[in-house]
């Protein structure tokens, strides 16, 4: 009967934990939620979101959302974006970034015993091209807003595990790895991977307990790096 | 009688001296051009270079220096270089000619090999209006091949990027540098040179540039000063200007 008991409640919690699709697990600043009704309201720490929400940061705000599939996002300041789809046994996880930047990480997947290949968990997508995530950690961010003829640009970078890049105007797809990345230009043009000196700064944390989840490194630095600039 | 005596001989021996050393030196303006090519790769920046000058009287210098360097840090670079230049002038070189005269001898045709070693810790400067300032403290050892003359030169230097879609448009710098002798010469700071100057980002590829630049030199006996005149020195400034053009060409 104890036994029984325990198997409930276990049961019942993990509905509570993850009663939506995810949870709002740190907030700083002013985030805000549009959900089925179509209107934006302030986000709350451990408030659940759901499939279809539009998360959106103001200026100096975070979000870090946890997802029931394990995966969690650190939204940066004046960004913006939708959970479009949960994971199934057939299709990833699938995300839309509206606007400005976001940290993701997803659990490590294991190999498949067929294919030996990692399965792609989580797929982000922009108006431009697809990011197919076969896990851990990447960032990914749109060019300058000041700019209107950059802010089409995507960068992204790995961490750690391996994104496969396809834009929708070509359906070539890149693999970068982990320690490279990205410049999608005008959301056309995939670069080849390789090491880009301005993300080394860039902050991965997720836990607000470890230290401050600001991100410091603005995106115009990846478009020139004026410390590695050799006149003489 | 003595003390008038011993007077005229002090008084002789200082114009005998001021006969002996190089005048103080305040020539006009000299001209230099510098080209030069960069190859760069993710982490190597390569250069060669070219440069030309006039300083004083007609004494033209002229290098030619190759060599990489190497980023060790987002904020740090290492280099290495070898150069070969001519017209070099040394304390050495103030020599009494056939006629027994005190001359700087003609270097213009003599070449001398030189290895360097580089550091260049830089920084960016967010306080500063525009967020687009480097700060670069540049530290070279010189190694002279053929007189053994290892010379440290320090160089801080300020440059502002004014950037136009995110990328430089045009350049701005003042940098100081100062030479410091370090098994030779009689002074700590030998040489002093201050730059000024823009470089335009005509395109990807080539980048003409304006600078202007300020030195002062010390010139201290020189080996045969010391062996005719035992017991005396001098210690003279050379002071001038120089308005350069140069041109840097980008291969990627």
């Amino acid at each position: 009967m104890n036994k029984l008991y325990l198997l409930f409640l276990v049961f019942f919690f993990s509905f509570q934990v993850f009663a939506g699709s995810g949870k709002a697990v740190f907030i700083k600043g002013e985030v805000l939620i549009k959900g089925s009704n179509n209107k934006f309201i302030r986000l709350k720490k451990n408030q659940d979101v759901n499939l279809g929400d539009m998360i959106r940061t103001k200026t100096k705000s975070i979000a870090v959302l946890a997802l029931k599939s394990g995966s969690k996002l650190k939204l940066n300041e004046n960004s913006a974006i939708t959970l479009r789809t949960e994971k199934t046994a057939k299709k990833p996880e699938s995300l839309f970034l509206n606007k400005g930047s976001v940290f993701i990480s997803v659990l490590k997947t294991h190999l498949t015993k067929k294919t030996k290949k990692t399965k792609i968990k989580l797929v982000l997508k922009t108006r431009s091209a697809a990011m197919g995530v076969r896990g851990t950690k990447f960032f990914a961010s749109f060019g300058k807003q000041a700019n209107k003829s950059k802010r089409k640009d995507l960068w992204m970078c790995v961490n750690s595990g391996l994104v496969e890049v396809r834009t929708t105007h070509t359906k070539k797809s890149i693999l970068v790895k982990a320690g490279e990345g990205v410049h999608v230009k005008e959301g056309t043009e995939v670069s080849e991977p390789k090491p880009l000196m301005w993300t080394k700064k860039l902050n991965w944390g997720f836990d607000s307990t470890k230290g401050d989840l600001t991100n410091k490194v603005e995106i115009e630095e990846a478009y020139t790096d004026l410390l590695d600039k050799d006149y003489d | 009688m003595t003390k008038i005596c011993l007077a005229l001989s002090f008084l002789i021996s200082v114009a005998a001296s001021a006969d002996h050393a190089p005048s103080n030196n305040s020539p006009s303006m000299g001209q230099a051009a510098v080209v030069r090519f960069f190859y760069k790769t993710p982490k190597f920046s390569n250069l060669i270079e070219y440069k030309q000058h006039t300083e004083v009287d007609t004494q033209k210098e002229s290098g030619l220096t190759l060599g990489s360097r190497y980023r060790l840090h987002r904020n740090f670079k290492a280099g290495l270089f070898f150069s070969r230049r001519q017209g070099l002038r040394h304390d050495d070189d103030w020599v009494k000619d056939n006629n027994n005269d005190w001359v700087w001898q003609n270097t213009n045709n003599r070449a001398e090999n030189f290895v360097i070693f580089e550091l260049s810790p830089r920084m960016l400067l967010p306080f500063l209006s525009g967020k687009t300032w480097v700060f670069e403290f540049r530290m070279r050892g010189e190694r002279n091949l053929e007189n053994d003359h290892n010379s440290l030169k320090l160089k801080p230097g300020l440059t502002y990027f004014w950037l136009k879609n995110g990328a430089p448009f045009m350049n701005f710098f003042l940098q100081y540098e100062a030479y410091l002798p370090l098994n030779y010469g009689t002074e700590t700071i030998y040489q002093t040179w201050i730059y000024t100057g823009f470089l335009f980002h005509w395109s990807k590829r080539f980048k003409p540039g304006l600078f202007f630049t300020k030195y002062e030199k010390k010139w201290g006996p020189s080996a045969t000063f010391n062996t005719s005149s035992p017991g005396e020195t001098y210690l003279v400034t050379e002071s001038s200007s120089i308005l350069g053009l140069s041109l840097n060409i980008n291969f990627n």
